[in-house]
């Protein structure tokens, strides 16, 4: 038997770019200032051209790459494909891990190779902690030991985080623990409009307070066992779990929050303090594996979400409304990637994910009503079943050539049970729903073929075409009553809408082009350009439409007409472009042999969206926006001046009567500090408190009536932080 | 089955009584459009003794359906309104303003904005919530609707006039949460109701002619007794 040949080396021999085609990385020391800005892993994404985010709770954005986001995404942590287990997507993947355990980002803005995952259109996002380290020789005890901790003045954040670590040459033992809690925060103007509704909640709400903003209690905690019985195999098993008390959401009608019968007072509830509204717990098995014949990866996992929402007290008090879910994934990987001559390289491999929910209410009150007599089923035992095969072949033709061709098939199985509702009010919704097959099998098609070319060490290029294949999720499939209460908690996107699923719907087949280029000077250290320009055609994509009248009485003409107002929409295939560019680019502007160098470092980007079908705009596109700034760095000092500019957004989807926001621009100082043993973070954001409404943040409905239609007034966006002074340290050991 | 014939038995009273009283019957209909419940609306049907010299209503009473509490005609929960507590004369529209309420006692919105604690306007400037909020226990889950007279009672209404018909239901199956269930219109109070309900139309027709009021009063009698020998029986 050949002695195992490291492979790395083979297919990227000559080439300058060495990551993948297609992908942007930031490693940990690239992360450790935006850490210190946020506990949302997801806007640890924000400084990557084309990615933005839709505003949600304290640590639970929902990333979107050109356009594309939540679960047109393919998003992973530590390769496991993680679900959502909510009506509003309150804990998607990134939530999950705490941006302190956040070793490597690996986002593909552009095509995706089949092998690194299907079900997605729109890119892949994979977030990485640590792996194991094992101690180089056998009398050697690796240790390590992390500490840090930050605060935030605006919103009074704090929280803290611990990573321990013990490794001989074959066994590796890692404890990390991190915490992290927020009070609302506060904006620099007067957003809210006026009106009786933002004096009902249990206590007053300032007028610069975005109310339903804060998180209390999030803890997680991770054990991981390395365990590496050669020099070229590893076996790495993780438990982790996160359990949080509370997240307010200012643009959903309801919170994370865990409520109970209220003993004292039957048919009535009430908020559980200190309680868990959402336990999440994954197990993680990786083999990796280098032998004569390739490498190979295996992955096996598990993950439960219990999920409960409610109302919490910045609403409206004395309303309660308890929704949970359960939900369990098991989800597994296996790849090998063969070489097989120095320049072909194959990757072939097969996936699968099977997700489970159940998505109930219970009832409260005593007398028939809105909300009693029975448990109001909005999804019951939800099924997708998932399972794909790929095989990638990648060729380095020579020092300048690379090409990337994939396939992958894939299979989708979803189906719900039969519902009910609070009472047999929502008897005609349920039976139209209980009297049609919901059982759907989609086949998925995937290719990509994707070239590069690096002519020399100062440019290369790439370009790809792909077609790219999503099934519906359960929520947008299966969501079945028309009554405006029960449909209002539906809505993923926080555009304070109620959403109504449709089983007819089919996958999305998005067609997308790309090419990039990528300019710099040798070392890639005095300046640096990157250009890209991208267009996606989707067939099917998944939009909405004001709710038929046929449907029910309350898809009325009120419904149909309204430009001023929540209403009721229904998911619905239609088709749809997005095109765009995205730029990206550094230079040393200074130099000092004391004072140390001076970057000025800039990127934009833009994307149009459209629906083909109906000529309206979609949804949630980010407006033109550049971010430039000025850096400075030493030896141990970095200092950034960075300006944040966001064009107004007045291209609008009306069939969500989305609202309008004007532009911005933002200064943002950033300093730190870092020695051998440590980091110091200082940041003031919004250095001028300026008063600006997100693009993304969505509605606002953090106050005030959240059930109905006409309980929060319309035409508020979630606005931006006003400034704050951000510091953080951390001690490495 | 009960309740309506218990719903006779009021109308045959009221009835009875107009002989005494000298003034003339009437039975009313009064719909809120309910946009989140269709196909159901909120409906008042009652019926009052209206006096033409003196524009006195008297013996308001009737049924409120609760809309989110089942389908028309399956279900769905109605709420007596026995208490006729309030009545003026409104020149400039000419015509009588009545309320039939729930409960002996006008208390129904919350006072913590200011108001009367139940009328329409007070209704929405404390955004719907019931009287005693917040506690549930406080609450004396009152209901209400408020009809109006024109001069000519058998006059078909303005929409002005029914811009002013209103309704709350705060008992515990029109509530949610803390919100009553109530109805009034962007035109007549600056709002529309809590589930964006509306006033929509009133009818109001002659009570039954005076030979069938002592046929009806009988009914009455009858359907008295045979609850009384149905109790019995159990
Ligand atoms: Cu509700």
């Amino acid at each position: 038997m050949p002695a195992p040949t490291p492979l790395a080396p083979i297919r990227v021999e000559g080439a300058r770019d060495e990551s993948p085609v297609g992908v942007t990385t930031l490693p940990s020391s690239a992360l450790d200032a935006l850490r210190s800005s946020s506990s949302d892993t997801a806007r640890l994404l924000e400084g990557i051209p084309g990615v933005s985010t839709y505003g949600a709770g304290g640590i639970s954005s929902l990333p979107s790459i050109r356009g594309l986001a939540d679960e047109r995404l393919k998003i992973t942590v530590d390769g496991m494909d993680l679900m959502s287990a909510c009506p509003n997507h309150m804990n998607p993947a990134l939530s999950l891990i705490d941006p302190s355990k956040v070793e490597t980002v690996a986002v593909y803005a552009g095509i995706t190779p089949v092998s690194e995952g299907g079900d997605s259109i729109g890119g892949a996002i994979q977030i990485r902690s640590a792996r194991p380290k094992f101690a180089a020789s056998d009398n050697e005890t690796l240790t390590e030991a992390k500490v840090g901790t930050f605060f935030r003045s605006n919103g009074n954040a704090r929280g803290h985080s611990v990573d321990l670590s013990i490794a001989s040459t074959q066994l590796s033992v890692r404890y990390s623990e991190s915490a992290s809690e927020s009070d609302n925060y506060r904006t620099a103007g007067d957003f809210k409009k006026e009106g009786f509704w933002k004096q009902l909640g249990q206590r007053p709400v300032a007028e610069r307070e975005v109310a339903s903003s804060g998180y209390a209690g999030s803890k997680n905690r991770e054990v991981g066992l390395g365990l590496a019985w050669s020099s070229n195999s590893v076996l790495h098993l993780t438990y982790s779990e996160q359990k949080l008390d509370y997240q307010g959401f200012p643009n959903q009608r309801m919170d994370m929050i865990f409520s109970r019968p209220d003993p004292a007072n039957p048919g009535n509830y009430v908020i559980a303090e200190n309680t868990p509204s959402n336990v999440n717990r994954t197990i993680n098995l990786r083999y990796l594996g280098q032998h004569a014949w390739g490498e190979l990866e295996a992955r096996l996992f598990r993950q439960t979400v219990a999920h409960h929402m409610d109302l919490n007290q910045d609403r409206f008090f004395g309303m309660f409304m308890p929704m949970k879910s359960d939900a369990s994934t098991l989800g597994g990987l296996l790849k090998a990637s063969i070489p097989l001559s120095p320049e072909h390289l194959l990757r072939i491999g097969t996936d699968f994910q099977q997700y489970r929910l159940d998505d109930w209410w219970p009832p409260i009150g005593l007398a028939p009503g809105a909300m009693c007599c029975d448990d109001f089923q909005n999804i019951r035992n939800g099924k997708r079943d998932r399972i794909g095969v790929f095989t990638e072949l990648e060729t380095g033709w020579n020092a300048a050539w690379l090409t990337l061709f994939g396939i992958r098939g894939g299979l989708v199985h979803s189906d719900a049970d039969r519902v009910q509702g609070y009472s047999n009010f929502y008897a005609a919704d349920a039976a139209r729903f209980n009297q049609r097959d919901r059982s759907r099998n989609d086949t998925h098609l995937d290719l990509t073929a994707l070239v590069r070319y690096t002519p020399d060490a100062r440019q290369s290029y790439e370009a790809g075409i792909a077609r790219k294949t999503r099934s519906p999720s359960l929520y947008e499939r299966y969501p079945w009553s028309t009554f405006p209460m029960a449909a209002l908690m539906n809505n993923f996107v926080g555009d304070g809408n109620a959403y109504l699923g449709n089983p007819h719907l089919k996958p999305e087949v998005a067609y997308t082009a790309s090419a990039s280029a990528h300019w710099h000077d040798e070392g890639k250290e005095r300046w640096d350009f990157k250009l890209s320009g991208h267009a996606t055609y989707v067939d099917d994509y998944i939009d909405a439409q004001r709710c038929p009248r046929a449907l029910s009485a309350q898809c009325n003409a009120l419904n149909s007409n309204a430009d001023d107002r929540y209403v009721i929409l229904q998911y619905v295939n239609q088709r749809a472009m997005l095109q765009g560019v995205d730029l990206s680019g550094s230079t040393l502007i200074a130099q000092h042999a004391d004072i140390g160098k001076l970057y000025l470092n800039g990127m934009a980007s833009y994307v149009d969206g459209r629906n083909l079908s109906t000529g309206d705009k979609l949804y949630h596109i980010m407006p033109l926006n550049a971010k430039i700034a000025l850096e400075h760095r030493s030896q141990r000092w970095t200092n950034t001046l960075e300006v944040h500019s966001v064009s107004a957004k007045d291209e609008v989807s009306r069939v969500r009567n989305e609202v309008q926001t004007p532009g911005y621009t933002l200064l943002n100082l950033r300093s730190s500090f870092a020695w051998k043993n440590g980091r110091l973070d200082l940041a003031l954001e919004n250095a001028l408190n300026k008063f600006y409404l997100l693009p993304l943040g969505g509605a606002y409905l953090g106050q005030g009536n959240s059930m109905t239609t006409a309980g929060i007034p319309w035409g508020m966006s979630v606005p931006g932080r006003a400034r704050s002074l951000n510091v953080a340290l951390n001690l490495s050991f | 089955m009960n309740r309506f014939l218990n719903f006779g038995v009021a109308l045959a009273l009221s009835a009875g009584m107009t002989v005494a009283h000298a003034a003339t019957s009437y039975d009313v209909v009064t719909t809120w459009y309910e946009p989140d419940t269709q196909p159901n609306n909120t409906i008042f049907t009652g019926s009052f003794d209206y006096d033409a010299a003196t524009r006195t209503v008297t013996n308001l009473q009737g049924q409120l359906s609760e809309s989110m509490t089942g389908m028309m005609g399956g279900g769905m929960t109605w709420l007596s309104l026995d208490h006729q507590l309030v009545s003026w004369y409104d020149a400039a529209l000419g015509g009588t303003f009545a309320a039939a309420f729930r409960n002996a006692s006008t208390n129904t919105f919350w006072t913590g904005a200011g108001g009367n604690g139940w009328s329409p306007a007070s209704g929405v400037a404390a955004g719907g919530v019931y009287y005693g909020f917040p506690s549930a226990g406080n609450n004396p889950g009152n209901a209400y609707a408020l009809i109006f007279i024109p001069d000519d009672p058998l006059a078909a209404l303005t929409q002005a006039q029914i811009n002013k018909l209103a309704y709350a239901d705060c008992a515990a199956g029109g509530m949610m949460g803390a919100v009553c269930m109530t109805g009034t219109s962007v035109a007549g109070y600056g709002a529309e109701g809590t589930m964006s309900g509306y006033p929509l139309s009133q009818t109001i027709t002659a009570a039954v002619p005076e030979p069938e009021t002592w046929g009806l009063m009988l009914a009455g009698l009858t359907a008295i007794g045979a609850i009384a020998r149905r109790r019995r029986a159990i």
